[in-house]
């Protein structure tokens, strides 16, 4: 066997980022002052340049390279872009609200790097190594960042959860990653798919397989692994939660569709049913326990939960349809989190955190387009037309019954039900009820709401914050405020014009 | 067509920049869209008069299958011109019924928006887009039911609403998704031409169930019946447009528009007729047993649409066209008798029937119309409503199935609904006057413009029938159908069973409001009856769902890291099991080759081994450990290796005695954790094992290579001149090995025999410090015990 | 040479101890830590096993980053524990329980 050298020019975004990471590390060293503007603005700098190379040097390239450990496909250059994209929405969020806690140090950006590279590593996986490299790459950083905010309890006490059942997901993962290794006699996913595919898969294959999406499953938040989710969603910083609950749960799908279609696919029939269950579980629980939660954050992490049931159950058809669906879904997904945390944190002061459904009494009156961005939001959240997760949930169901998974189709019904009971309830708080303390100073009569929010992009609130003495106030800065309304109206025109990107969804993944 | 259909949505995106700027006069120039609007679709009247259809086609995202087609044929037209004119009316009530409410510019962009969802709903020819509308149509309700938000009743009338009618509505995406892949369509219009294809499909039935379920409850048929009256929390106009002129008819449309596909067959005549007809009583039934007059009104629109509802259900031609004909008349008369409450409730303050009386002379327009619309309601004759109503029991009596039942009921509800319009139109305006919160007098024109229109359409459509019929009636038939029909309706039919039923209705309804207080008197006491109905239903699977979450996030989500580990390993478990079910093969049953005294030395191994785990003490735990050991060595033996065997007994009983010295010097077992714990631990870790070991048990066949031993055994003696492999192995192939064992062993011996001196000398001084370790162990230990029974409990 | 069952059995030995360590566990957090290595442990000597018996290096390779990773997997474990214990005072696992519901 000869050493051959890899081409490494394929690898590009990766090793433009692993450097840039070096440069960013070594530059925020020499970073005077507390706003960190340098580090900040190199990050996003480098991730958009990391988006960039993804499409220009491998949009439309197939190809493998590194010995079949690296992959370079359509699916990998969307996969990439999209991650880098979501990252840099979610560190546009992040800026204000850690200023004000005193929080903003170069390292939350460096970490987001890591976690970055590692969710390009995992795009691109073409084995198992580099899967496991690029997981525990993005795993280590977010444990990192949970336990960021040194002196909070609560972040402590996450961090610490999530670390223990991360670990122990990712062991299992492993040990599942042995078995398929000795089944197939090879790391390479192109190998263990002819293994899988041969008349009778040998039985390490499978007993791997069942290992494996454990792993996959704790990564996704779905349930029963989901036990790490709500906690982790309260106790991490906003911001922290923000990218939590966005680039790595793409992440996340793009290490199902590697290692258990890419590698595994050919034993799907004994993976379905393994998956409707726990579509099943994570539907029900995630959206009966949401209804409980007095704490939006929390509330959301259960529903990211449900959200995580849709695709699982979409992942579960297992057609090109299912997987086009799961993957929109959870890009669907990442930009409503966004969007819900980035209004927590916008809503969010120094002294308060906007993390109560109760503080949100009466948003309607005070902030006007703010409610209108949590309109949208919800009832995108919540499924109804008009909005981008509508399409999201319609594709899943459409995928569902293709694969004649009838029953399931209705429980997701039923679930999306019970789902809006909650996410309505947030409207009715916002808009019906009545804040506790009586709004002082003048008083704007209720003005544009959702109809005009989404033309409404440059009509930002200008007005000065002569809301004083209310229960919330926002704390974020113009630019941060205008940010949350591109992405709330992002929601409704994607919403309305969805083609393109369910278009490109289904091309990388070779359906329809 | 598409402006048609989206200005709405771009007139209601406008009313917050043009509101202030139009001053009080703003809902009169809003109604000129509907108005416009009107007058576009009736532009459509000959060629739909005609027989023809009309198709417009915009692609939207035609790789989703979803376009803005939209299709104009007798059914969307009656209902988008019912849909713009009552529109138009609403919008100029609106103005003077709304006067001085500084929340105007939301109701009208919700309104607009409410009118543009709910064209688009009954023009599209697609079914994804069919839906988005409906959607749409129960958000914008929402926020329209919701309006009067400082009511703590209104709010939750609102939520009450838009879950029932969500819910409803996912249903029936599930089930147009199934529609769609059966029929492999999303056009409606192609769907209507493959009803025979859908039918004999096996998914038919669940796919009917689905869309029903989605139809019903929208149009609030019985069970689901209770969101509507709920729903008069909103103000009077919403009540007017949404909750009986147009979005509660969404529910009856996709009946009629869905007949010809999927309707017709057995299990649909069942469902839609007894089910339309039982909403019907019932409905019939609340109307005279309340006395708020929204509500009166309400169930009387229940009434109407389990009617159109069993009407759909029938199928038969006549049905058809009393569906046509009995719809355009409720629409007529009840848009007309709402906007006659509002008045009613915005001049006297009050909206319970009980208290006004006599105000005719306080109010005689408006006292006019609602006798207009009330005797149309009634079914007397010239009126439509009469006309309608002869169709709806000639239907019923002609019914292919359950005539005589059917009969029996639309009689029954014929009766009442007599009862109650008089209710409305009769008892408020005659009698003794008595006094109101205000001062009743006429409304401004804007608030009679509405009802005065709809209530002489009404007369004028009974007078000359055959205009609406040519125009619309027919046409509408045809569509639900599926196949041209004629309608020639009449206001005379000659004396037959309808006409006699119908004046029985008249007469016998006149008596039970002559009777009315005694009634209702009666009717109170069935209530305790309605406290277990469907509503009560409603609110228990509420609150069942709330127990429910807080059950198992209680049980689930308690805070507990080992908790959620052992949901996790117990899952993991699960899934591993499964793939082992499923994919055992009898493969195991191989290496189960085992004599009856093995089973024996493997018992007596358990049972120590069980044994060690549950003893309190150390003496007793390193005495069962041994055991163990000892049964290995027996085990070795047994398997003809006597050498390992005595290597086993030696090295056993050297661990044994240095346990002993080591352990005999420490404190007692500490338990950390509770009973129920461990027993629960136990059987996780069992559960565990035992997988983890039919796994090992199904792969361990693996043999890649040729076992080693074959190679000891044979290069043994020539090699290095052994005759006892083991030896061999330890002395010669791996004597560096063997020698760096000897070197630990030793090392560790040394280490031990110093530490026993130590504690041997040291004793003295040391007694003290380990007891008071020991008690605070203890006194730990305790506190840990509370806690967990705490979380025990 | 031993028989490549031998390494599956002492792997899921080492496995099935390390799951049972972690749920069983009350008392300390460090021991949490430990009890993850183990697992690792297992998947190296599956990893070897196999490794060895398909002549393929590949498997090899793969422990080498196992070992890697662990290491930086137990320094960011360790980080949280003392982040922990600065917040809290005591590394309980069962303490664990502020945030719930």
């Amino acid at each position: 066997m000869s050493f051959e050298t890899p081409d490494f020019s394929l690898a590009l975004p990766e090793i433009w980022l692993l450097g840039a990471i070096c440069v960013v590390l070594i530059v925020d060293l020499f970073v005077r002052g507390s706003r960190r503007s340098v580090t900040f603005f190199l990050t996003q700098a480098v991730l958009l340049v990391t988006a960039a190379l993804a499409i220009t040097t491998q949009w439309g390239v197939t190809e493998t390279t590194f010995s079949g450990h690296y992959v370079v496909d359509p699916l990998a250059a969307m996969l990439k872009a999209t991650l880098a994209l979501l990252v840099v929405l979610a560190l546009a969020y992040t800026r204000p609200y850690l200023e004000a806690r005193g929080l903003l140090q170069g390292e939350v950006y460096l970490l987001a790097l890591f976690a970055t590279l590692g969710m390009l590593i995992i795009a691109s996986g073409g084995s198992l190594l580099t899967l496991y490299l690029g997981l525990e790459m993005l795993s280590l950083s977010l444990y990192a960042l949970v336990a960021y905010h040194r002196d909070s309890r609560q972040a402590a006490e996450a961090a610490m959860k999530y670390f223990v059942l991360g670990a122990l997901a990712s062991g299992i993962l492993l040990y599942g990653m042995s078995m398929v290794y000795g089944g197939a006699a090879s790391l390479e996913l192109a190998v263990i798919a002819e293994a899988a595919a041969s008349e009778e898969p040998p039985l390490l294959l499978l007993f791997g397989m069942s290992f494996m999406l454990v792993g996959v499953a704790f990564k996704l938040g779905a349930a029963p692994f989901h036990a790490w989710v709500p906690d982790v969603y309260q106790g991490a910083p906003t911001p922290v939660t923000l990218f939590i609950s966005t680039a790595p749960k793409v992440a996340a799908v793009a290490l199902f569709l590697r290692l258990l279609v890419d590698g595994l696919g050919p034993l799907h029939e004994t993976l379905q049913p393994m998956l409707l269950i726990l579509a099943a579980v994570s539907l029900l629980l995630g959206n009966l326990t949401a209804i409980m939660q007095t704490n939006l954050k929390r509330m959301l992490a259960y529903s990211g939960i449900a959200h995580a049931g849709f695709i699982v159950l979409a992942l579960a058809a297992g057609t090109e349809a299912g997987h086009a669906a799961a993957l929109f879904y959870v890009i669907a997904y990442g930009i409503m989190a966004a969007g819900a945390f980035g209004l927590i944190i916008v809503l969010s002061s120094a002294g308060t955190e906007a993390e109560q459904i109760a503080d949100y009494r009466g948003l309607n009156e005070r902030h006007p387009i703010l409610a209108g961005v949590l309109l949208l939001l919800m009832i995108s959240m919540t499924g109804i037309p008009g909005t981008i997760g509508f399409y999201a949930k319609y594709l899943v169901l459409k995928a569902a019954v293709e694969a004649d998974l009838i029953a399931m189709a209705v429980l997701a019904v039923i679930a999306a039900v019970i789902g809006a009971f909650y996410y309505l309830r947030v409207l009715k708080v916002a808009y019906f009820d009545r804040p506790e303390v009586p709004p002082e100073g003048s008083q704007k009569p209720t003005g544009p709401n959702e109809g005009s929010v989404g033309e409404g992009e440059g009509a930002t609130p200008s007005r000065p914050d002569g809301a004083a003495g209310t229960v919330l106030v926002p704390g974020a800065s113009l630019p941060i405020r205008a940010l949350l309304v591109v992405n709330g109206a992002a929601v409704l025109v994607l919403g309305i014009f969805p083609e393109r990107l369910i278009a490109l969804c289904q091309s990388v993944l070779g359906a329809g | 067509m598409l402006l048609a259909v989206l200005s709405g949505f771009i007139l209601a995106a406008l009313v917050p920049w043009l509101h202030p700027r139009l001053g009080v006069r703003a809902g009169w120039f809003y109604a000129l869209l509907p108005a416009a609007l009107t007058l576009y679709f009736a532009t459509f009247l000959p060629q739909i008069a005609a027989g023809e259809v009309a198709h417009f086609h915009y692609t939207w995202a035609p790789g989703l299958g979803l376009d803005l087609s939209f299709y104009v044929d007798g059914l969307a037209l009656l209902f988008a011109l019912l849909i713009s004119g009552i529109g138009t009316f609403i919008l100029i009530y609106a103005s003077d019924y709304l006067a001085g409410d500084e929340r105007q510019p939301r109701f009208y962009v919700h309104i607009l928006a409410f009118m543009a969802s709910m064209l688009g709903l009954v023009l599209s020819d697609n079914l994804i887009a069919l839906f988005i509308f409906w959607e749409l149509t129960s958000i914008t309700s929402y926020m329209l039911i919701g309006y009067d938000h400082e009511n703590e009743y209104a709010r939750k009338c609102a939520l009450q609403g838009l879950i029932v009618t969500f819910g409803g509505g996912l249903a029936l995406l599930a089930g147009f998704i199934m529609l769609a892949v059966v029929g492999d369509s999303y056009t409606i219009s192609e769907l209507l031409t493959q009803g025979d294809i859908i039918r004999e499909h096996e998914w038919y039935l669940p796919l009917m169930l689905l869309i029903l379920l989605g139809a019903f409850t929208k149009s609030a048929q019985w069970p689901f019946h209770f969101w509507l009256p709920n729903a008069m929390a909103a103000p009077t106009p919403v009540s007017a447009y949404l909750h009986s002129a147009t979005m509660v008819k969404a529910g009856v449309y996709l009946l009629a528009r869905m007949h010809p596909a999927i309707g017709a067959t057995e299990a649909w005549i069942l469902l839609c007729s007894l089910i339309g007809a039982v909403t019907m009583v019932t409905g019939a039934y609340f109307a005279v047993r309340s006395t708020q007059i929204k509500r009166v009104l309400a169930y009387t629109t229940v009434m109407a649409l389990g009617t159109l509802t069993m009407l759909a259900g029938i199928g038969t031609e006549k049905a058809m066209i009393a569906f046509g004909a009995f719809l355009l008349a409720h629409s007529l008369y009840k848009g007309a008798l709402f906007l006659v409450a509002g008045i009613l409730d915005h001049e006297t303050g009050t909206k319970d029937v009980l208290k006004m009386r006599g105000l005719v002379q306080a109010m005689p327009i408006t006292a006019l119309l609602a006798a207009l619309a009330a005797l149309s309601l009634a079914g007397v004759p010239p009126l439509f409503g009469f006309i309608g109503k002869e169709y709806m029991l000639e239907a019923a009596v002609g019914a292919p199935s359950f005539a005589l039942l059917l009969t029996v009921m639309a009689t029954v509800a014929a009766v009442l609904v007599v009862a109650a319009a008089a209710i409305v139109a009769v008892r408020p305006f005659y009698g003794e006057r008595i006094e109101t919160p205000k001062q009743p007098h006429d409304p401004p024109y804007g608030m009679l413009a509405g009802p005065a229109v709809l209530g002489v359409l009404g007369l004028l459509c009974g007078l000359a029938p055959g205009v609406p019929d040519a125009l619309l009636i027919s046409a509408t038939a045809s569509s639900l159908a599926g196949e041209p029909i004629s309608a020639n309706l009449a206001l005379w039919h000659g004396i037959n069973l309808p006409l006699l039923l119908s004046l029985f209705a008249l007469a016998a309804g006149a008596l039970l409001y002559h009777n009315w207080e005694r009634v209702r008197g009666w009717m109170g006491r069935a209530d305790a009856l309605y406290a277990r109905g469907p509503e009560a239903g409603y609110e228990r699977l509420m609150q069942g769902m709330m127990w429910c979450a807080d059950w198992q996030t209680r049980l689930l989500q308690n805070g507990y890291l080992r908790h959620y580990i052992t949901t996790t390993v117990l899952t993991f478990v699960v899934l591993v099991g499964y793939t082992l079910i499923t994919r055992f093969d009898g493969s195991l049953a191989a290496g189960l080759d085992v004599r009856f005294y093995e089973w024996i030395v493997a018992g007596v191994l358990v049972a120590a081994a069980i044994f060690a785990c549950r003893t309190a003490s150390r003496l007793a735990a390193v005495a069962a450990i041994g055991v163990v050991g000892f049964a290995i060595a027996l085990l070795f033996i047994l398997f003809s290796a006597p050498d390992l065997g005595t290597t086993q007994i030696l090295v056993e009983t050297l661990t044994v005695i240095l346990l002993v010295l080591v352990l005999f010097r420490l404190p007692g077992f500490v338990s950390f954790s509770t009973r129920n714990q461990r027993i629960r631990d136990g059987i996780v870790a069992a559960l565990l094992g035992v997988t983890v070991t039919a796994l090992v048990m199904t792969t361990i066949n693996y043999q890649f290579a040729d076992p080693i031993s074959a190679y000891h055994l044979e290069q043994s003696v020539p090699l290095a001149h052994g005759h006892n492999v083991v030896n061999v192995i330890l002395v010669d192939y791996r004597a560096l090995d063997t020698l760096g064992e000897i070197f630990v062993v030793a090392l560790a011996a040394i280490g031990v025999f110093a530490m026993l001196k130590y504690t041997l000398t040291g004793e003295s001084q040391d007694r003290h410090r380990r007891l008071t370790r020991a008690q605070e162990q203890t006194t730990g230990d305790s506190a840990e015990r509370a806690e967990g029974e705490r979380q025990e409990s | 040479m031993i028989e490549l069952s031998n390494f599956l059995v002492l792997g899921a030995l080492l496995f099935c101890l390390g799951v049972a360590g972690i749920f069983i566990n009350r008392k300390n957090v460090i021991l949490l830590l430990m009890c993850i290595e183990l697992i690792l442990l297992a998947v190296n000597i599956n990893f070897i096993g196999f490794s060895a018996y398909l002549d393929d290096i590949a498997g090899q390779i793969f422990v080498f980053f196992i070992l890697t990773v662990a290491a930086a997997e137990v320094a960011i474990g360790l980080a949280i524990v003392v982040v922990l214990f600065r917040s809290r005072g005591d590394i309980n696992v069962a303490a664990l329980d502020t945030m719930r519901g």
